[in-house]
């Protein structure tokens, strides 16, 4: 559906005089963030270049005036580095180790391209600390989105394929702080996340989908031991056969 | 908050009408009236036509919209005498099949 849609269908509920555009927009935004709050979902990701500044250990993430610009950062992916002028990335291990683990794994004035980080709120850290070179850097992290900019705009994931959820979560947040309504809003909450919420609805819905799209961009090979352990075989001795 | 709110199909052309006596009691006449138009992403629209005034009745041509699209159209309207200006904020909805009682 295209936005001007998704807002008649939440007029309808309360009369197509009875909430200004304004109070409606905000509903939407809002009623947005309720579903991207449930997970990390993948019309949510992006990637973020920057690069490493001689003897910086810390990088502000912001939607301006950091050196990292992201607007509605919510969580990071992944980090890789690379010397510029080089082609090819190298991954720096990210969330491992807690801060406290890395600031005594490291000297304040350790030298050498990146190889850990952590990151705390906003702020992300670099070890070792005091980088020689203005490294490349890419951060892939989930963002949260925002509606599209006008009624006609071209629809996003959201609105295109799971209209129905941002209606659900815009009359939860209508009913509830414009109407006061709590039962209906209560209603409307059943609809779009089940009971507990984000068990059921759309939001389960959204939550399948998002597992199935993940599966495919990466394989795990768990080894089993204890009672349910296996027998090993070399890996060079073993077919192995993704499921589509 | 718009102060009114109309709806349109997109190729009807509505010559809206506002009175300003109400909110300009201490004029009679009014100055140079003016109207503007914001698309539902905040650009500006090109929809309207000349904007005219006779006492203090200001008349706005609204032309041809685009389906689906929320315009906010403001129109400005300077007391003659009384030193006040006063907007009055409009919503136009355009839509080619949803339409009926507000």
């Amino acid at each position: 559906m295209l936005l001007y849609q998704i807002k008649d269908i939440v007029r309808e509920h309360f009369g197509r005089m009875g909430i200004p555009t304004a109070i409606l927009d905000l509903a939407l935004a809002e009623g947005r963030k309720l579903i991207e709050h449930e997970s990390n979902f993948w019309w949510m990701e992006a990637e973020a270049t920057f690069n490493l500044v001689v003897d910086q250990a810390d990088y502000d993430i912001a939607a301006s005036g950091g050196e990292i610009t992201i607007p509605n950062f919510k969580d990071a992916q992944a980090l890789f580095w690379r010397t510029t002028g080089t082609t090819f990335w190298d991954p720096v291990a990210f969330g491992e180790l807690t801060k406290d683990d890395l600031d005594l794994l490291y000297n304040t004035d350790s030298e050498g391209s990146p190889e850990a980080a952590y990151l705390q709120n906003k702020k992300l850290y670099i070890y070792p600390p005091a980088p020689q070179l203005t490294y490349d850097m890419k951060l892939y992290y989930w963002g949260y989105t925002s509606n599209p900019a006008g009624n006609t705009t071209a629809a996003d994931e959201l609105t295109n394929n799971w209209g129905m959820a941002l209606v659900y979560s815009a009359l939860i947040w209508g009913y509830e702080i414009y109407l006061k309504d709590m039962q209906g809003a209560t209603y409307w909450r059943g609809l779009l996340g089940g009971q507990p919420f984000g068990k059921g609805g759309e939001i389960a819905k959204l939550k399948r989908e998002n597992l199935k799209r993940g599966w495919r961009s990466r394989m795990v090979l768990v080894p089993h031991q204890g009672p349910g352990r296996i027998n090993f075989q070399r890996l060079t001795n073993m077919q192995l056969y993704p499921r589509r | 908050m718009a102060d009114d709110v109309i709806e349109k199909t997109p190729a009807e052309v509505i010559k809206y009408t506002k009175d300003f006596t109400d909110l300009l009691p201490n004029d009679t006449t009014i100055g140079t009236s003016a109207a503007s138009a914001l698309k539902s992403d905040g650009t500006s629209a090109s929809i309207l036509g000349s904007v005219t005034d006779s006492g203090m009745i200001v008349t706005v041509p609204i032309n041809a919209t685009t389906d689906g699209e929320d315009y906010t159209v403001t129109i400005q309207a300077p007391g003659g005498s009384s030193g006040e200006t006063r907007e009055w904020v409009l919503e136009v909805r355009t839509r080619a099949t949803l339409r009926g009682s507000l």
